[in-house]
């Protein structure tokens, strides 16, 4: 008897030790980190992914909006304890990854469909977890296939051109955070862990659900399964229930900071830059909401106009021509230094057969903009109307 | 017995190889696109696609000549938006350039003319531009777009933007010029 209680207790221990190896310690738990080697490898592979991003061209140059986003990181982990680096990516599809040594990717796309600053690091906590719990690692000394693991793989991201494209440039490290995401148990720690992050630094808890509930109504409305990982429907309802779920169990009473304004107030410029890139995607939808959204604050912008009258123009649904010349007019008198609105009402004028107005505004266009690429179009149309 | 079994083994894969390619020269006539135009000595046709025209004289990573028709209000390869019976030149222009823009294949993209020309004779447009493919090549490429007929008919030229592109513009102008457009009733 007392040998099979010796024994029984022997396989228990060493269970408990051997989860125990599996389960890394949280950065930031101990005093002294230590890097194991595994992590070294992955790490490094880390770096070599995250140089291709640096250099692919899509990196959102604005220093000010990457400051900030960095500055809300700051509120969830101080730098002196991780120093974390959050960098944004011009992309309109809906994605946000971490690199395991503290590399953080963010694009466009979500960062435009946030209404506050809450919902933000409600999106960092999450992310920012992957990197203390050492997800990645975990994840690698999960597979089966080892060699497979840095194998490169295809994502089908054909029907979104460049921007799906991205996800062929990430490698084993960046496809799994960005595109598969990690296992439902690691990925439900990471909202868990991320959700205490969030509220620790005094934003109200009930803003994470409702920022997956915006997404999910983003990609229903599309009615297109986005390649990322925060653009699926299945992952994205996960978030959701998970998040509820700590509400009604931890956070019920729970209230703090929302940051609508502060948040508004810093992101305003990407808002008009990520419609730009869903106008050229044909995201019609999205577009006009974040159009829309920037003329709320700032009603005389004429870029905004201008971007406005030529989603009109490009949807070219019912009334759009007759608006997109409204909104070309407005963007000229808010702005008539603007060379583009000028080209564009040429045109409308041009079809219209009003040729004295089409001439006036082609010529405008031309004195504004003399090396542009399409003047030979432009003069063509004003000798052809000045001959009739 | 083995080595006649690799040999013919090996005698199977070239014929297979070979026969994806078919050797063409002079006039060419395309009943399904209604079109035709003169092609170059010594180029070969791939013969496993049938939606368009692709030949090249040294290999398609050295030089390729396309010639493609989509009808209007279809979509293009990449992009979501679509050329309407009733544009201009420069509109039909835009959305070719956006189509390319949206090729996941196409890196770094730089557009360095676009201009309107004439193709058999109607209004149409020439593009000029260079990228660089995922494995880091850059590439210089000139297409020619016209609208007839309903049509969108597109001839395009690429080729690595280092010596070869030079190589054969040329006779790639040479096709351009011969190309015609086979009368063919307006789409209702």
């Amino acid at each position: 008897m007392k040998s099979k209680i010796l024994i029984v207790s022997i396989v228990i221990l060493f269970c408990i030790t051997a989860c125990a190896s599996r389960k890394l310690k949280p950065i930031g738990e101990t005093d002294s980190f230590q890097i194991q080697e595994d992590e070294k490898r992955i790490w490094n592979r880390s770096q070599e992914e995250e140089f291709r991003i640096d250099q692919s061209g899509h990196i959102y140059d604005n220093p000010e909006i990457t400051a900030y986003v960095n500055e809300v990181a700051q509120k969830l982990i101080p730098e002196d304890k991780i120093d974390f680096q959050i960098k944004i990516l011009k992309n309109p599809l809906l994605n946000a990854f971490a690199y395991p040594n503290s590399v953080l990717y963010i694009h466009t796309g979500i960062l435009s469909k946030m209404e506050n600053e809450a919902q933000l690091a409600a999106l960092l906590g999450h992310e920012m977890t992957h990197v203390t719990h050492r997800h990645a690692t975990q994840n690698f000394r999960n597979t089966k296939n080892m060699g497979a693991f840095f194998a490169t793989f295809q994502v089908a991201t054909l029907p979104f051109g460049i921007y799906g494209s991205l996800a062929n440039i990430l490698g084993a490290v960046g496809s799994t955070a960005a595109v598969t995401g990690y296992s439902q148990g690691i990925e439900t720690e990471a909202d868990k862990e991320g959700f205490a992050l969030m509220v620790n630094a005094g934003y109200d808890p009930h803003e994470a659900p409702k920022l997956f509930e915006h997404l999910k109504k983003e990609i229903e409305e599309q009615k297109v399964k986005e390649p990322f990982f925060f653009g699926t429907h299945p992952r994205l309802q996960e978030r959701i229930n998970n998040y509820n779920n700590l509400i009604k169990t931890s956070y019920a009473d729970k209230k703090g900071g929302i940051g609508r304004e502060r948040f508004m107030s810093n992101i305003l410029p990407l808002l008009l830059d990520n419609a730009y890139l869903d106008l050229s995607m044909g995201r019609f939808i999205s577009a006009e909401r974040e159009i829309n959204r920037f003329l709320d604050y700032k009603p005389e912008n004429a870029q905004a106009h201008y971007y406005l009258a030529e989603l009109y123009r490009q949807r070219a649904g019912k009334g759009d021509m007759g608006k997109a010349e409204k909104e070309y007019l407005l963007s000229i008198q808010y702005d008539p230094t603007l060379p583009e609105p000028h080209k564009r009402i040429g045109y409308i004028y041009y079809k219209k057969g009003f040729h004295k107005e089409a001439i006036a505004a082609f010529e405008e266009y031309l004195s504004m903009k003399p090396n542009s690429l399409d003047r030979k179009y432009i003069e063509q149309y004003i000798q052809e109307m000045k001959n009739r | 017995m083995k080595k006649s079994i690799v040999w013919l083994l090996i005698l199977m894969l070239v014929l297979i190889g070979c026969a994806q390619w078919k050797k063409v020269s002079g006039s060419y006539t395309s009943k399904s696109q209604n079109y035709s135009t003169v092609l170059p000595d010594g180029w070969r046709k791939y013969r496993k696609v049938h939606d368009y025209l692709l030949i090249t004289r040294d290999g398609l990573a050295l030089q390729e000549i396309r010639i493609s028709r989509v009808e209007s209000d279809k979509p293009l390869p990449h992009t979501k938006k679509t050329i309407a019976k009733t544009m201009l030149p420069h509109e039909v222009a835009e959305v070719v350039i956006d189509d390319i823009r949206s090729d996941p294949d196409i890196l770094n993209l730089s557009i360095n003319t676009n201009t309107p020309d004439r193709v058999d004779n109607h209004p149409g447009f020439r593009i000029d531009y260079t990228f660089q493919t995922p494995s880091g090549l850059m590439k210089k490429a000139t297409c020619y777009g016209v609208l007839i007929d309903g049509y969108y008919y597109d001839i395009r030229y690429s080729a690595p933007a280092r010596h070869y592109y030079a190589k054969d513009i040329l006779t790639f102008e040479k096709v351009k010029e011969a190309f015609n457009n086979l009368k063919e009733p307006s789409i209702k």
